[in-house]
């Protein structure tokens, strides 16, 4: 506690929007996300009130393209992002099983809803081998893997999920996520800003089926409709008592 | 009991922030920081942005009107026996509509607040109506949602698709409201409450329910946003009469004297608008400069509400009032205690200022305790009778919230009182009649223990992992059924928390279960914890074990973390209850 005082006091102020990434000493961002070995570190700024609280960081994507990670990715845009690093795939095979979601999806990604997968061993996972593995992981249109800075994943995936600070101390385990055993996606629509999650290891067709959740819905009109329960039949096994 | 202390020490994160825990500060100006869940590492952003401020005890309690029936031949389609589980023995005697929508909703007179606050809620109103519901009286009730589409309302941060859990209530899973049976803008759901005691065991009837929104993945925005509200229990002898002449009866205090309070802490921005603000700055020791950023944490407001008013007063007459106090979360805990500003000796006072606890998780205990603090969990409730006739006309008694005094090193003073925050004041005035209420010497007695029919023992792992919250190394999948628990079976289950700072209010859906032991210890007489219950207060390293039975129905129905941002992320278990010979 004292030390942590001493801390802040050091800083001044503990203004809302500063933030930081690349903590582990080494690495430091500016605003644009990029990294620079200096010490110590410039801020991410994450503005809670603007852009849902995503920094805004430049990513590349496997197809070599560079993005504005809310700008260009987010905004506007219903999408599924998760964390995986190539290095770790065999040990937590989280891109099979986006894969399986895609392959829910058919031809609605790309159109109504978007993946993001952000490496989060950005320094092994160049755009070159991103590309590669997503050859072999049959990524196509409206799917991106992208990398970045230490920095840039870090704050991300800080932003995301990690209420640990993990992420900015960059360690092997940590960039591979190799003692990873659970996972989530984070799903939402960034024109609404609506946020939530699911876990990682849920059936494909769930996974499916909670990305148009969040989806822009039409103003019902007529008299409302039934949406449960379903008659009763004991021989059926859903997840649910909603009707078919 | 030793860890469970220190889970509570775990949120005094005030000690970082310079703020004082003062009465006269905790009523002016933004809440201290104590009844956290947080790690001491951790500075909520309530710290950073506090709402803006909003003079307490300005605004007067909210009490929720009763909610009134409907002739079911309004109900158009009307209702499908075939989609209930014995609906044709419990045949519904009284119908009811509610519809699910947006509106404004003012928390407070003072600018910014009075513009409203974009909620959501039940026939225009938040807490939703309250239900008076009667064992032996089954309930139909239709839930119309009328909310905007993802994208048309107001409030951003829910989701407009619901389902509307039953806190507490013996209910088939068809009609529970699991977190799966989720129902979208333009579509209704139908409930069928049969309002039967499990088992048929007059000792296992309930009294203080509340419902709330449970959907998958969004509860913790879902019931932040407003969808909360109660439904109460009466039988024979809690006969909701506080003259009733059946020498069985309770007469506890009833009408306006029978007073619902439900606790929810709401973070506002300049506007008065909600913030749900996952965006918490989180300084950590020292390693590394202050980060906003999405936690799983929870969610922890500023501005206390009672029955979404902030820091409401409630004019009281000399007598006694029986309040049932809900801890509606999202995430927040309490230590609740009464202090009087009173003209009166303190000793006199001091008999006042007490709880007679009648009821934990909604369930008449065997015998009154008087208690000085109650510990208030998410989802936990406690029916407790005040006696504000040892008050003097004008004197202000409140309701204050201190989780645990500061291991400074200072002890004990006596002084402890000094320090809280005021939830709402109680605004004593002069009582026209004799009071007729009662508190009863006795109250219900426990169902037995019958160790015979224990089918099956089960044990629950609660941890942390990877910034996530999992049950037995898992996150909630709604096709994996984690317990296949057979119809009219026993159990015992374990609860263990494995993480040595957080803490978890564990609740499980359907039927009452009696702790056996926490720590290895047995609950001795006169503690809280004898008594039915439904949330677990599940401190770190801490187990807690208990005997449950699943009797009536079949089907889903769900375990969770009641820190809803915990439950969403993704700390809950499916179970099922399934014919006898078919379970795991
Ligand atoms: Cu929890």
């Amino acid at each position: 506690m004292e030390e942590r005082r001493k801390f802040l006091k050091s800083l001044g102020a503990t203004t809302v929007g500063a933030t930081a990434a690349g903590v582990a000493g080494s690495l430091a961002v500016d605003a644009n996300g990029e990294a620079a070995a200096t010490t110590p570190a410039a801020p991410v700024k994450i503005d809670p009130r603007l852009r849902d609280a995503f920094p805004d960081v430049e990513v590349t994507a496997h197809t070599g393209e560079k993005f504005r990670f809310y700008d260009d990715l987010i905004r506007d845009k219903v999408v599924m992002i998760n964390f995986m690093s190539t290095r770790n795939e065999q040990g937590f095979p989280v891109t099979a099983k986006m894969a399986d979601i895609a392959a829910q999806l058919g031809d609605r990604l790309g159109k109504d809803v978007f993946i993001i997968s952000i490496s989060r061993d950005p320094a092994y996972d160049t755009p070159r081998r991103l590309a590669a593995f997503a050859q072999k992981h049959g990524v196509g249109k409206g799917w991106y893997l992208v990398t970045g800075t230490y920095a840039a994943a870090g704050a991300l995936e800080t932003r995301m999920y990690r209420h640990k600070h993990e992420s900015g101390a960059l360690t092997s385990a940590l960039c591979t996520g190799r003692d990873r055993k659970v996972d989530i996606v984070f799903y939402g629509n960034g024109g609404a800003g609506v946020w939530g999650t699911f876990p990682v290891d849920i059936r494909p067709d769930d996974a499916a089926t909670r990305i148009t959740w969040v989806m822009p819905g039409k103003m019902p009109t007529g008299a409302p409709r039934r949406a449960g329960p379903r008659r009763l039949n004991a021989a059926e096994r859903l997840s649910h008592n909603r009707d078919a | 009991m030793i860890s469970r202390r220190n889970a509570l020490k775990v949120g005094l994160t005030a000690a970082g922030t310079g703020m004082t825990t003062k009465l006269a500060n905790a009523a002016g100006g933004p809440v201290p920081q104590s009844g956290l869940i947080f790690p001491q590492t951790f500075t909520p952003s309530i710290v950073e942005r506090p709402s803006p401020p909003a003079t307490p005890f300005v605004a007067p309690l909210n009490v929720m009107p009763i909610a009134q029936p409907v002739n079911p031949a309004s109900l158009v389609p009307g209702p499908d026996p075939l989609r209930h589980q014995r609906y044709d023995e419990f045949l519904p005697q009284k119908h009811y509509v509610q519809r699910i929508g947006e509106f404004r909703w003012q928390y407070h007179p003072e600018p910014p607040y009075d513009q409203g606050t974009w909620s959501w809620g039940f026939n225009g109103i938040t807490p939703g109506e309250t239900y008076h519901a009667y064992y032996g009286e089954p309930v139909f009730l239709r839930r119309i949602n009328e909310l905007p589409p993802v994208g048309a309302g107001n409030a951003a941060f829910p989701l407009p698709s619901v389902t509307i859990h039953l806190h507490n209530a013996h209910t088939a899973s068809e009609s529970d409201g699991i977190p799966q049976d989720y129902f979208n803008p333009g579509e209704f759901w139908d409930h069928h409450y049969a309002n039967f005691a499990a088992g048929f065991d007059p000792r296992e009837i309930m009294g203080t329910l509340w419902y709330h929104d449970h959907r998958l993945d969004f509860t913790a925005p879902n019931v932040y946003a407003g969808l909360s509200g109660f439904y109460l229990l009466f039988d024979e002898k809690d006969s909701n009469n506080e003259r009733d002449r059946n020498p069985e009866a309770f007469r506890l205090p009833s009408g306006k004297y029978d007073v619902p309070l439900i606790l929810h802490d709401v973070q506002f921005d300049e506007n008065g608008q909600v913030i749900w603000d996952f965006f918490n700055p989180a300084p950590d020791a020292g390693t590394m400069t202050p980060t906003a950023l999405y936690t799983t944490n929870g969610m922890v407001g500023d501005r206390f509400t009672v029955n979404r008013i902030i820091q409401p007063h409630f004019k009281v007459e000399r007598r006694k009032y029986r309040f049932r106090i809900l801890n509606g979360g999202p995430s927040r805990l309490y230590d609740l205690s009464l202090r009087a500003d009173s003209s009166r000796p303190r000793k006199a006072v001091r008999k006042g200022e007490k709880f007679f606890v009648i009821s934990t998780d909604g369930n008449l205990l065997e015998e009154p305790l008087v208690k000085k603090r109650i510990e208030v969990w998410v989802a936990q409730r406690h029916d407790v009778i005040i006696d504000f006739s040892h008050f003097a006309p004008g004197d202000h008694v409140y309701l204050v919230n201190h989780l645990e005094m500061r291991d400074d090193g200072a002890g004990t003073t006596g002084r402890e009182l000094d320090e809280g925050n005021l939830v709402m004041r109680f605004d004593v005035v002069e009582s026209k009649r004799k009071d007729p209420s009662r508190i009863p010497d006795e109250m219900r007695e426990l169902p037995t223990i019958d160790m015979r029919e224990v089918r099956k023992e089960r044990l629950f792992v609660f941890d942390y992992d990877n910034g996530l919250w999992t049950v037995n190394g898992k996150l909630m999948d709604p096709n994996r059924v984690d317990a296949a628990i057979e119809q009219d079976s026993a159990e015992i289950w374990t609860f263990r928390n494995a993480g040595n700072s957080w803490v978890h209010p564990i609740h499980t859906h359907f039927e009452e279960f009696q702790i056996l032991e926490v720590n290895g210890k047995a609950v001795k007489k006169g503690d809280v914890l004898r008594a039915r219950k439904d949330v677990v207060s599940l401190g770190p390293n801490m187990d807690v074990k208990f005997f449950g039975r699943w009797r009536d129905f079949l089907g889903k129905h769900v375990m969770h973390c009641h820190n809803v941002v915990h439950e969403d992320h993704a700390m809950m278990i499916r179970w099922d209850i399934v014919p006898p010979g078919e379970g795991d």
